[in-house]
């Protein structure tokens, strides 16, 4: 890959007047490690931000189903109260059948 | 006068963004600053917000018809930053100034014929192209800096703008003070950005600022709020990085400024 820099490196430069030459890179090593150091930050912080989304979320996920067993409860003790009622309401209207085809055969016989 | 433009002939390498920010820093740091948006597109002029008052003179009326340059200046939201901004007129500056005698030479007979000077630094944003309002920009300035991206198109037309420059340079008799390829939006953890910049290092080492400005989302964040990058995120990375830049700069041209021992 290398020689595709080297065949087009340039052939003719420009000669500004006043170009300084310099010895050595003052931030050479400052851009080989700065990034590394800040990407990490970056990363933890980026992490630490998920960490904290996540947790939010899972504790409004556990108020949620806390809120939502307390209705369950409720529509269960419903329920159970209503399968009561309905036994009641059976047993009543059996009596009433009863009475009712009692009262018919008592009109039949007396026909 | 310091002036500076910033031109490479490939597009989106962050010509205009590093122009401004760089244009910003520098006011910050108490330098009054004059910004001239030579690109028609005129993005600088939208970066900032800046659009000339009505009836003002524009900056091609300025170059063709020889209007003083002051009557096109427009502040920018600094107080040390001044801008011209880019105006529709700039699609006919081409074609008329085709016809004038000392054409190329226009801008800086006009930034030198604003006496006394008003401003310590002049930056040129220029557009992507070669055209005569590209020499009138580029005759205007005593450095050039040329944003590069790491990528091997960035390298590849590195050599054509040298190989223009070179010519340029001798047929017109004219030489920059200094030339920068500036590395914009490095990311040192990609093998490839490592790569261009040992190429750069190799085959330009004469050239290569020695600073970079690394990639940052800050840079488009700030322009979508139409402030330079140091305004909207300091602390940020690519804000850190235009700070050393302007430093370099500053510190080059002192130490080119400086008289010389004998």
């Amino acid at each position: 890959m290398e020689e595709i820099y080297e065949a087009n490196a340039p052939t003719e430069f420009p000669t500004p007047k006043g170009q300084p030459t310099l010895e050595q890179n003052p931030a050479a090593d400052e851009k080989i490690t700065l990034p590394v150091k800040e990407t990490v930050s970056r990363w933890k912080k980026e992490i630490l931000d998920k960490i904290q989304f996540l947790k939010e979320n899972f504790d409004q996920a556990n108020r949620d189903r806390e809120g939502l067993s307390r209705e369950m409860d409720l529509l269960k003790a419903e329920l159970d109260a209503s399968k009561e009622q309905a036994k009641i309401l059976e047993t009543k209207l059996a009596e009433t059948l009863e009475t009712f085809n009692n009262l018919l055969d008592e009109v039949s016989r007396a026909l | 006068m310091n002036s500076f433009a910033v031109f490479s002939m490939k597009g989106g390498t962050g010509k205009t963004t590093l122009s401004g920010s760089l244009g910003w820093v520098l006011a910050e740091q108490g330098h009054r600053v004059l910004m001239i948006d030579m690109d028609p597109q005129g993005h600088l002029s939208q970066l900032f917000n800046v659009r000339p008052v009505k009836g003002q003179t524009q900056l091609y009326y300025s170059l063709i018809h020889e209007q003083p340059l002051a009557e096109t200046i427009v502040p920018a939201p600094h107080p040390n930053l001044s801008l011209i901004p880019a105006t529709e007129d700039h699609f006919y500056l081409n074609s008329a100034l085709v016809s004038k005698p000392w054409r190329e030479w226009k801008l800086k007979d006009a930034l030198q014929a604003m006496d006394p000077f008003p401003y310590d630094v002049v930056i040129i944003d220029l557009g992507a192209s070669l055209s005569l309002s590209t020499y009138v920009a580029l005759f205007a300035a005593k450095t050039l800096i040329i944003p590069v991206l790491p990528d091997l198109l960035s390298y590849l037309s590195l050599k054509s703008l040298f190989t223009f420059l070179d010519k340029t340079c001798k047929y017109y008799k004219f030489s920059f003070d200094m030339i920068w390829i500036l590395m914009n939006r490095v990311n040192s953890h990609r093998p490839l950005d490592r790569e261009n910049k040992k190429a750069l290092e190799k085959y330009y080492k004469k050239f290569l600022m020695p600073v970079v400005v690394r990639e940052d989302v800050r840079f488009s964040e700030a322009a979508r709020e139409r402030v330079a990058i140091s305004a909207y995120a300091p602390e940020s990375t690519g804000a850190r990085d235009m700070t050393k830049v302007a430093q370099f700069l500053e510190t080059m041209i002192s130490q080119s400024q400086s008289p010389k021992p004998s």
